[in-house]
């Protein structure tokens, strides 16, 4: 999983159209990979579920 | 002199009409009163006053004993392009001799709206609550970063309850709001990149990937999530008893005629949402058609960009008039 996470970050920074948007891209996914890491672990604990990448969120909301 | 033409054209900005708001990630700048540049309608410079609330709107009277309407969604609502009197929601209160307050605010998402009513609107003490939705908008709430501003993120947890990430304390200052937002754009785009799409590198509005059956699948985490919001929306209005109304705006691209592809439906988010809140048994109207039979292109009824104009307003304020007046609401 996590190899396949970094794959993608470094095929998002390749399907940039030139060189300075790709050393960017590169950087904030090496720079962001260890958070991406994290919430796709939490995503996999928690189950299957219809959730975006782990939003884990400490708040419960109180709705009313 | 290069220095003084810097500032010249610092000064010549537009100053924001909104500002960090902790529960919402922005909002109106309170008692705000200024004139920005109108990009939709040059013939006029726009004017922007807001109340005390930091809504364009005119203070609340809580002397008037009826409840009041309101208006709220995002700069459809708030009015861009147009002044504050020629508003769907200032004809509607000119029309029916009721009070009308007016939150919307640009870029608003219905997850904020969410936050809004369930927060704000009992100061107004409504009768009626109008949502207004660009339908394409609904994904609005996949987008945590927004204008500069880290809005709150609802979210479906493991056992598909709805759970809301408030606002980070540190998104009150810049810096940190830059870099939580950074993080914020990059994990959008990633995931988008992830499911295939690609918003960012020759993006056409004509196959916006919202209207694209093939890309269909993507979405349906964005319609559970809006279902599972519309609903808090619902149950607040029935606990409080207060009306609850939507109103679907026309979008842009079914101006421009059919699609090039019968794989891409510009009525796509629309029927989706329709069917959320026909499940939900909440009241809503569709403008399309009626916006689509006002439109010309001698006499649009929207700006170039799809904002509806001043004639929009005057279509969606008859619409609304008649359908809340149907309902015996006013």
């Amino acid at each position: 999983m996590k190899s396949n996470l970094v794959k993608d970050i470094l095929w998002l920074s390749f399907a940039k159209k030139n060189f300075n948007q790709r050393i960017l891209y590169l950087f904030k996914g090496l720079v962001f990979a260890p958070f991406l890491i994290r919430e796709e672990r939490k995503q996999k604990r928690k189950g299957t579920s219809a959730s975006d990448i782990g939003l884990a969120g400490d708040d419960v909301y109180p709705l009313f | 002199m290069i220095l003084n033409q810097k500032q010249e054209r610092k000064k010549k900005k537009d100053k924001p009409f909104y500002g960090f708001d902790p529960e919402l990630g922005f909002w109106g700048v309170p008692n705000l009163k200024q004139r920005i540049k109108n990009s939709l309608n040059p013939s006029f410079d726009l004017e922007i006053i807001h109340n005390e609330d930091g809504i364009r709107n005119a203070p609340y009277k809580s002397s008037v004993s009826d409840g009041s309407i309101l208006c709220i969604g995002g700069s459809h609502t708030w009015g861009g392009g147009i002044k504050q009197e020629d508003r769907y929601s200032d004809l509607l209160a000119q029309r029916t001799n009721r009070q009308v307050m007016n939150m919307g605010q640009c870029s608003l998402g219905i997850d904020q709206v969410a936050i809004a009513i369930l927060n704000r609107a009992k100061k107004y003490n409504p009768k009626v609550i109008v949502v207004e939705q660009y339908p394409w908008a609904v994904t609005r709430v996949l987008n945590h970063y927004v204008n500069g501003y880290v809005k709150p993120s609802f979210y479906l947890d493991a056992n598909n309850d709805l759970k809301l990430k408030k606002v980070p304390r540190s998104a009150h200052f810049l810096l940190f709001r830059k870099i939580i937002g950074s993080f914020y754009s990059y994990r959008k785009e990633f995931k988008e990149f992830q499911g295939g799409i690609d918003l960012s590198e020759n993006y056409d509005p004509l196959a916006d990937p919202i209207f694209c059956y093939w890309k269909i699948h993507y979405y349906d985490y964005c319609y559970s999530l809006l279902e599972k919001i519309i609903l808090i929306c619902r149950d607040y209005c029935q606990q409080n008893n207060i009306q609850l109304f939507f109103a679907l705006g026309a979008i842009q691209q079914q101006f421009s005629g059919k699609s090039r592809s019968r794989l891409i439906d510009y009525d796509l988010p629309r029927k989706r949402l329709g069917n959320i809140l026909e499940k939900s048994g909440i009241a809503y109207v569709d403008m399309t058609e009626t916006m689509l039979k006002e439109h010309s292109s001698e006499d649009p009824v929207i700006f170039e960009d799809g904002h509806i104009n001043t004639k929009g307003h005057n279509v969606f304020a008859t619409v609304l008039q008649k359908e809340l007046e149907d309902r015996s609401w006013i």
